[in-house]
């Protein structure tokens, strides 16, 4: 019951919220390494949704909540991941709102063409260096984080799914 | 020609004179006048809540908890800006948020990481080591989270401890302001209270609450409550004293006199007491109007009009009730001891302009007009005194005792619910319990046996991990981990630099204040004792206000026992000096209505402190009617003067029954009772 309960729910959020496909290629400054993931991320009002469509994994942030799923059942995250990811949603969440002045309590930001260099002010800046962002036609196209540790993640989004 | 003497001059207008004198004095003397709204510290002796002085000393309740609701950017921003604006106040000592720490926190944390750090220091081996490795690198492209690898401790062996957290469940955001504020500073509560409900007005989604909010907004409201209340008494006094006296001129002297009474005990009292309370102001002003029973009881009696210099039965009335008060001015419960200290100055001051100064103030002689005399059955006095006592012993099985000294106060339902808010959503369940050591050292090994405070380092502590880390062999171990990286394939050059970070410690210097401060830790220090404030996840073992207060409730109800007993037994035998053979008659005028109206109020609900000490007042009350009853050759006119008394001390303390602060209303309830049983007694009683 709470299963459909959960799915009606998210179902009707989506019906409300901008969906898109994406490309994500995570580069391991650790094993000179990269891997790459695809699926759908959806912004809803309250959070995002993204399913891993290959991986058949999927991640909902809702009103603060995580909940992770994996081949459809849901996995219990512990207290330091959940918090991780969910900072990094919040992140997701500002970058893609891409709204000037509250980038800019956060970043110092620069404009150059359609792509925007963040630098981070805040407590970010202990583990990012700097965020590109790459915009086409006012849309988010590219989200590039370089990491402090030499880690690289590219979100590629290809198209808006209606 | 008639001509006065001196003395009669001065006499006459003495009444005017002491009224000005007074005034005079109150204008000159208004600095040092200080009347207290704090009732918090009024029902219970200082000693016995001295835990709760030193948790406000710790800032127990100079905190102001601010939760903003929301969980997205914005929230978090507002919280930001929130910080900012509050940090303004000059109130306001260090803000604490469930945000970021600070930089100075970050840089501690940066330094000291090794040190605060629980280590794991079993020896790892060069298996060990690859096995770690190999299932970093496969997490790598099995997981879906992004799980970067810590190039300085790749085999996790450092783990700050988890810190306790500041949040609430539908509330994402909590701000922790400390303040130099207090609940009994009123002025600086309110200057304070003011400015952060201004600031916090345009956002509405913001809900703060503080303890010394109870302060200002209860201050505001006993504040208003008793105005109405005064207002309220003095209307229906004046307009009772001049049905009952018809004369302008003697209506004017006594209220006079009853202001002259009012403003000396005032003046008194506040110089005496530190913090003379309003409430118990209020009260004492409503027990002054009882002094008009001496006023009433010449009057009727035609006194001013005799030769007599001092009349016995008010003499001895007088007397009883003054030794009652002084011997309760002593008692260690502050309300109490205040109440009866003004009562004593001002019934005092009455009966003795009543006695000796309207003497000389020409009054016309009371007209006596024969009313028909109700012959009603009248009941034996040894009967009431019998039922008296079946009663007292009916009622002492079924008495409850409200033990709540919170009840008393003024019940602000509004701010109940915010703090019900804060209390309720509190996730963590944390309880505060004051920690005390004989130095700041062993204050810091104290908080860490409780499990809290762990980024706290004392120098022992310090220097134990030092000794332990400076043992462990990590260059070996920064080789073999370098070589086993290599074997699985990771980058060469990425954990080149690990666990150099635990061979570069820092100096453990002995800890300070200031390293409380960086936590968010008050330390009061008293006697060469240190007093910090710890956050707990064990009620059993935390400071609990409620037990504190109970347990300072029990006190005063032990207190006002042994105190009523030792001025029953002085009362009893006042009694028996001034009425002799009518012993049991005048015993049941301070017996019989207090104990009626107990049964009564038993009835009702539970019975506080004020109820008990309203209760005493009675007896105070009811000796003066025992004694004129028995006495009285004209049982007619004493009826006469005493209904009169009763309905101006109904006037007076009926109205308390309007007061929405508890201790105000017990004594409404009680004393309008017991008046209505004295009343009766003076009807039905042969």
């Amino acid at each position: 019951m709470y299963k459909i309960l959960l799915s009606l729910f998210i179902i009707s959020i989506t019906l409300f919220a901008q969906s898109f496909h994406f490309q994500e290629v995570r580069y391991s400054n650790a094993l000179d390494k990269s891997k790459t993931l695809e699926g759908n991320i959806s912004f809803i009002k309250n959070g995002l949704l993204i399913d891993y469509t290959d991986a058949k994994q999927s991640l909902h942030y809702i009103n603060r909540d995580i909940q992770y799923m994996k081949d459809k059942k849901i996995v219990k995250l512990d207290e330091a991941s959940t918090q991780k990811i969910k900072e990094y949603f919040d992140l997701l969440i500002l970058l893609h709102d891409s709204n000037d002045k509250k980038l800019e309590e956060d970043f110092l930001v620069k404009k150059n063409d359609d792509t925007l260099l963040l630098t981070p002010k805040t407590m970010m800046k202990s583990f990012i260096t700097k965020i590109k962002l790459k915009k086409e036609k006012k849309r988010l196209k590219s989200v590039q984080l370089i990491l402090k540790n030499g880690d690289l993640i590219t979100i590629n989004i290809s198209n808006e799914i209606s | 020609m008639v001509t006065l003497s001196p003395l009669i001059s001065v006499m006459k207008y003495l009444n005017y004179t002491l009224l000005l004198t007074l005034l005079v004095s109150a204008f000159f003397l208004k600095e040092h006048l200080h009347i207290s709204t704090n009732l918090a510290s009024l029902f219970a002796p200082k000693e016995k809540l001295q835990e709760l002085i030193i948790a406000n000393k710790l800032g127990y309740s100079k905190d102001i908890l601010i939760a903003v609701k929301g969980f997205d950017n914005s929230a978090k921003k507002r919280v930001l800006k929130l910080s900012q604006e509050l940090k303004k106040l000059k109130q306001v000592v260090s803000i604490q948020s469930s945000l970021e720490p600070t930089q100075e926190l970050q840089d501690y944390f940066k330094t000291f990481y090794p040190l605060l750090s629980d280590f794991n220091h079993t020896k790892q081996t060069k298996q060990s080591i690859n096995q770690t490795l190999q299932e970093l690198y496969d997490t790598q492209f099995s997981s879906i989270f992004y799980t970067p690898i810590n190039a300085d401790d790749p085999l996790g062996l450092f783990q700050l401890p988890s810190p306790q957290k500041l949040k609430q469940k539908s509330y994402t955001y909590i701000l922790r302001v400390q303040t130099n504020v207090s609940t009994s500073q009123i002025a600086e509560a309110t200057q304070l209270y003011e400015a952060v409900k201004n600031i916090l007005k345009p956002y509405s989604e913001v809900i703060s609450f503080a303890p010394f909010y109870y302060t200002v907004e209860n201050s505001r409201a006993i504040k208003k409550d008793v105005q109405v209340i005064i207002t309220l008494s003095t209307l229906v006094l004046l307009f009772i004293y001049f049905i009952l006296l018809k004369n302008i001129k003697l209506l004017m002297h006594t209220l006079i006199t009853l202001l002259s009474s009012m403003l000396f005990a005032t003046l008194f009292s506040t110089l005496v007491f530190k913090e003379f309370n309003i409430l118990s102001l209020a009260f004492g002003m409503s027990i002054t109007a009882v002094s008009i029973d001496y006023l009433l009881h010449y009057y009727f009696h035609h006194f001013y009009s005799s030769s007599k210099k001092v009349e016995t039965d008010v003499l001895y009335g007088f007397l009883t009730t003054a030794a009652a008060f002084m011997l309760f001015s002593f008692i260690d419960i502050p309300l109490i001891a205040q109440i009866s200290f003004f009562t004593l100055l001002s019934l005092s001051f009455a009966y003795f302009v009543f006695t000796f100064v309207f003497a000389y103030l020409e009054i016309p002689t009371y007209q006596e007009k024969k009313s028909p005399t109700l012959n009603t059955q009248k009941i034996s006095a040894y009967l009431i005194f019998a039922l008296s006592i079946g009663l007292i012993i009916y009622t002492s099985f079924t008495l409850k005792l409200d033990t709540n000294i919170r009840h008393l106060d003024y019940q602000n339902i509004s701010l109940q619910k915010v703090q019900q808010i804060f209390k309720q959503a509190n996730t963590n369940k944390l309880y505060p319990k004051i920690v005390q050591a004989n130095s700041l050292e062993v204050l810091v090994l104290e908080l860490h046996k409780l499990g809290t405070s762990p980024y706290l380092l004392s120098q022992e502590e310090c220097i134990k991990k030092k000794n332990i880390l400076s043992k462990y062999d990590f260059e070996t171990l920064n080789q073999t981990l370098n070589t086993e990286a290599k074997n699985i394939a990771y980058n060469a050059t990425y954990f080149i630099n690990a666990y150099k970070f635990a061979t570069q410690l820092p100096k453990c210097e002995t800890v300070t204040i200031n390293d409380f401060k960086r936590f968010g830790l008050s330390v009061y220090q008293n006697h060469n004792i240190y007093y910090t404030l710890a956050l707990i996840d064990n009620p059993n073992i935390a400071l609990s206000i409620t037990s504190i207060l109970k347990n300072a409730t029990l006190h005063m109800y032990k207190e006002l026992i042994r105190f009523s007993l030792f001025v029953v037994g002085i009362i009893i035998v006042l009694l028996l000096l001034s009425v002799k053979k009518k012993f049991i008659y005048a015993l049941n005028y301070i017996l019989f209505p207090p104990v009626v109206t107990l049964f009564i109020l038993s009835f009702l609900g539970s019975l506080n402190i004020m109820h008990f000490f309203s209760l005493i007042i009675l007896i105070a009350i009811g000796i003066d009617y025992g004694i004129y009853m028995s006495n009285s050759q004209d049982k007619e006119q004493t009826t006469l003067a005493i209904n009169y008394s009763l309905l101006s001390s109904f006037a007076a303390f009926g109205v308390l029954i309007f007061s929405s602060i508890s201790a105000l209303y017990s004594i409404g309830i009680t004393i309008s009772l017991g008046l209505f049983f004295i009343f009766l007694l003076t009807k039905v009683m042969k």
